[in-house]
């Protein structure tokens, strides 16, 4: 919120605030003209506690904790986030973005379609999709060092690496290391340790 | 009073703008932070998991995390604190008032209470129990979520004003042991002892177990009943309670089974249905007995997600009432009414989202109350007044559809069919939540309920045969809401509605009953209301929340307000990190303006101010200290006709301190 705002939107006038006395009604005018006050405070930057900016959040942690191969990420590349599917994630991803880095470098947020270039991106989210849309895309990006993520039900089954889910109003997520190996995706430890699951098919068979 | 809730306004709009500029942006916090934030989703306004701005109705929700910053110790301390709610205790029951409808004497029986989305309304009554005699210590409690509005399109019976499900504690979130001791003015004194792991191989336990007492206040003065005859109207040691709570929790995969079993006795010192004034030898009493076994499958096929659920629930109740002897026979008469309600149900639903945003619920429900049984008997003289067993089956079937009409607008409808042996009911529900931008939703609500005349009014032995003839009472309620998200800190809602409530099964004199009195389908009520809410969360650990509710609830045939239906309430609650690391101290302030009781005298607006204060200790101890009525403040409570007082004096300040250690955790 603007400062400039602060002052003149949230706090009742004086005159306003001295009219509250006893009076049940006029004191509850009052408390109806504070909230209309709070709302009133709530033009211009907006950047809201709602599940696409938690999970715009959870993203952007998850690509903090995680290292590409060298060759899909040189030093000086801009990294490019996508998003497929879910406009309100994208929105909230480009506003958890600006200003910020990862790793030293610039950041940028791509907004793909079903038949777009996914191999370009590093990152990949995708949501609102029927499984057999999942499996298509996620088939596109096989192999290609991208770090996929969706809130969808099967989407570890369907090859997916990261899964993002709502346990008792918390976010968690589970991850498929197999699938990460294979995109040459390096997920760090402490990433690892916070997850729900870790479907991780080396640690079941004696090496 | 009025300057108290003023105070508390006025802090919260100053330190609001103060509080914004300490705000950490969320991309900023680590993953620990973000994994303790709250996604603002619920699962009872459509039975499937969802933003609370995309559901079907206005929503609140409390967290475990709330339970424990303020200290709630019943789920009717919970729900007292919800914007527009306001509970009414007679020492015996609480009464849970919505929308401006809480008529003294009604069981709770608009209220549709779940846990886990399970029905616990009894089957006698009818009745949402909300005191301790819930069953379930709402430390177990991991969420709960109040879904306003009529929702019979989803669960049928009961779902007239709102929906509370009470979501409890998984293995995972419990993860490790705890016990707990409280003592505190009143005599009272509590001790818990929970676990719970969620297991590498999948497995999630919980357990708990709780023993509670209180000796209640020691002398209760009643003026009604002042005179040398009755001990000059005072209730000498009779406002006791004694609760035992069981509760258990296993989840393997797609299977969960949970069960509950919990006791509470409580002593009766009003006096109330006649009985004798300052009974010592054997005292007015209650006592309610709640079984629950739930099973459950839930999973997901592609894009569908299939659930079958079996469960059991008994209720069962005694009240022990003894009645003056006659001239004849002058000892007095001691009865016990003796209820049990048993229940088996089973229910499947299949939730499937189609191309083209759309997603589908189709359901059945089936209830077999094996029992339903009412009875009377006396132990002194003995002799049994009445013996009534029944049983009675009920089935259902529901549709739910949510289209994703454009990016923006979502359509949601609904409709249920519900069969009883002697009537039918189709009622629906239609929704259209405009989303204009992801951090605010306007919504226009509507929906029809019904409420089923329950076993107790149609008890022939008190109430005649005319009980016999009793149709459902139903309700239409539109609504509109704006919520909207504001910043990182602030959450705010507006809603206004208005209902009508027809053939409300009333209670009417008929001198040639048991009772002298019997149901009717009579009153109409209708009502308007307008609701504010603003709720901070600050990830630094500071919260607050104010709510606002104006109301008029009009009788239609008398064109006067309802008894005990306040005009306003306004609710304030915020808490504070401090003064340690990890402490937290919290206040809570509930006011309510005037209520009119049955003899038509109007009490005095009513304001309390609860405060509890967390303070970890070493050793992974924890001390938790609260005041309930921190200022003393002298208040009551409408009684109902059951009562020969007019009012229900509350509880002045109370105390309460109590140790936590938690050890074992992953």
């Amino acid at each position: 919120m603007p400062r400039e705002c602060t002052e003149s939107c949230i706090a009742p006038p004086e005159n306003a605030r001295r009219s509250c006395r006893a009076s049940w009604s006029r004191q509850s005018a009052c408390a109806a003209l504070g909230v209309a006050l709070l709302l009133c405070a709530s033009t211009a930057r907006t950047q809201d506690v709602t599940e696409p900016s938690l999970k715009a959040a959870f993203i952007y942690n998850f690509a903090k904790f995680t290292e590409w191969p060298t060759e899909s990420l040189p030093a000086t590349a801009v990294f490019t986030a996508c998003v497929l599917g879910d406009g309100p994630v994208s929105d909230a991803l480009v506003r958890a973005i600006k200003g910020r880095q990862l790793g030293g470098r610039q950041m940028s947020v791509l907004h793909v379609q079903m038949d777009g270039a996914v191999r370009s991106c590093h990152l990949l989210y995708v949501a609102g999709m029927t499984a057999t849309q999942v499996s298509a895309v996620l088939t596109a990006a096989r192999g290609a060092p991208i770090l996929t993520i969706s809130d969808a039900d099967d989407f570890i089954q369907l090859g997916g690496i990261a899964r993002m889910f709502v346990v008792q109003g918390k976010m968690r997520f589970e991850f498929n290391l197999d699938v990460a190996r294979r995109s040459k995706l390096q997920l760090s430890s402490q990433l690892l340790a916070l997850a729900a699951h870790v479907y991780d098919s080396s640690v079941a068979r004696p090496r | 009073m009025t300057h108290a809730t003023r105070a508390l306004l006025v802090m919260v709009f100053v330190a609001a703008p103060g509080l914004a500029g300490a705000q950490q942006a969320l991309p900023e916090l680590t993953l620990e932070e973000l994994m303790e934030i709250d996604a603002g989703r619920v699962f009872g306004a459509s039975e499937r998991i969802q933003p609370v701005t995309e559901a079907p109705a206005s929503v609140s929700f409390i967290t475990a995390e709330e339970i424990a910053r303020y200290g709630y110790r019943t789920l009717a301390d919970i729900l007292e604190g919800v914007r527009g709610m306001y509970v009414t205790d007679d020492r015996n029951f609480s009464l849970l008032g919505t929308r401006g409808f809480a008529k003294p004497g009604d069981y709770n029986s608009r209220i549709l209470l779940l846990v886990n989305g399970h029905r616990v309304n009894d089957n006698v009554y009818g009745q949402a129990e909300i005191g301790a005699e819930f069953g379930i210590d709402p430390a177990m409690f991991e969420r709960v979520e109040i879904i306003r509005g009529p929702a019979s399109s989803l669960y049928g019976d009961s779902a007239f004003f709102a929906v509370v499900n009470v979501i409890t504690k998984s293995g995972a979130s419990l993860d490790g042991a705890s016990i707990a001791v409280d003592a505190g003015t009143l005599g009272a004194v509590l001790t818990r002892v929970s676990a719970g792991r969620r297991l590498k191989n999948g497995l999630d336990v919980a357990a708990s177990a709780t023993y509670e007492r209180s000796d209640g206040v020691e002398r209760l003065y009643f003026p009604a009943f002042d005179s040398p005859a009755t001990n000059h109207g005072v209730a000498e040691g009779l406002d006791g309670e004694l609760i035992g709570q069981l509760y258990g929790q296993l989840n393997f995969k797609a299977f969960t089974f949970t069960g509950a079993y919990g006791r509470r006795r409580r002593d009766v010192p009003t006096a109330s249905f006649g009985t004798v004034f300052n009974e010592q030898g054997s005292p007015e009493q209650t006592i309610d007995r709640h079984t629950l076994l739930d099973a459950e499958y839930a999973r997901s096929f592609g894009a569908s997600r299939v659930r079958f659920r079996a469960s059991f629930d008994q209720f069962s109740y005694d009240g022990i009432y003894t009645r003056p002897g006659t001239v004849d026979d002058p000892p007095p008469m001691i009865g016990n009414n003796s209820v049990i309600g048993r229940r088996w149900s089973a229910g499947a639903k299949l939730t499937r989202t189609l191309p083209g945003r759309q997603v589908v619920t189709l359901g059945a429900d089936f209830i077999d109350n094996v029992t339903q049984a009412q009875k009377v008997h006396f132990t002194q003289p003995v002799f049994t007044l009445f013996d009534i067993d029944r049983s009675s089956v009920q089935q259902a079937v529901y549709v739910q559809d949510e289209i994703k009409v454009r990016r923006w607008l979502i359509a949601n409808g609904g409709l249920r069919y519900d069969r009883y042996k002697d009537f039918q009911r189709v009622t629906p529900r239609a929704a259209l939540i405009a989303t204009p931008s992801a951090n605010q939703s306007f919504k226009y609500l509507y929906g029809r309920a019904f409420r089923a005349p329950n076993e107790y009014e149609q008890n022939s032995f008190y109430f005649g045969a005319g009980g016999k003839t009793l149709q459902p009472e139903s309700i239409d309620t539109h609504e509109l809401v704006w919520e909207r998200y504001t910043n990182d800190w602030l959450r705010t809602s507006v809603s206004t509605y208005w209902y009508k409530a027809s053939r409300l099964i009333t209670l009417t004199p008929d001198p040639s009953t048991f009772f002298t009195t019997t149901y009717i389908n009579g009153g109409e009520v209708r009502a308007r209301g307008l609701e504010l809410e603003a709720q901070m969360r600050l990830v630094g650990g500071l919260q607050g929340l104010m709510s606002y509710a104006l109301q008029r609830a009009r009788d239609v045939e008398t064109d006067t307000t309802l008894v005990n239906s306040p005009a306003q309430i306004s609710k304030v609650r915020l808490s504070v990190p401090g003064p340690s690391r990890r402490s937290f101290v919290s206040a809570e302030l509930i006011a309510m303006g005037s209520r009119r009781s049955l003899a038509g005298a109007r009490l005095a607006p009513s304001a309390t101010v609860s405060l509890t204060m967390i303070v970890p200790l070493p050793n992974a101890f924890e001390f938790v200290g609260s005041a309930r009525n921190l200022f003393d403040v002298d208040y009551a409570d409408p009684a109902s006709a059951d009562h020969r007082q007019d009012v229900i004096p509350q509880n002045g300040r109370t105390l309460r301190i109590g140790l936590r250690w938690k050890f074992g955790a992953k």
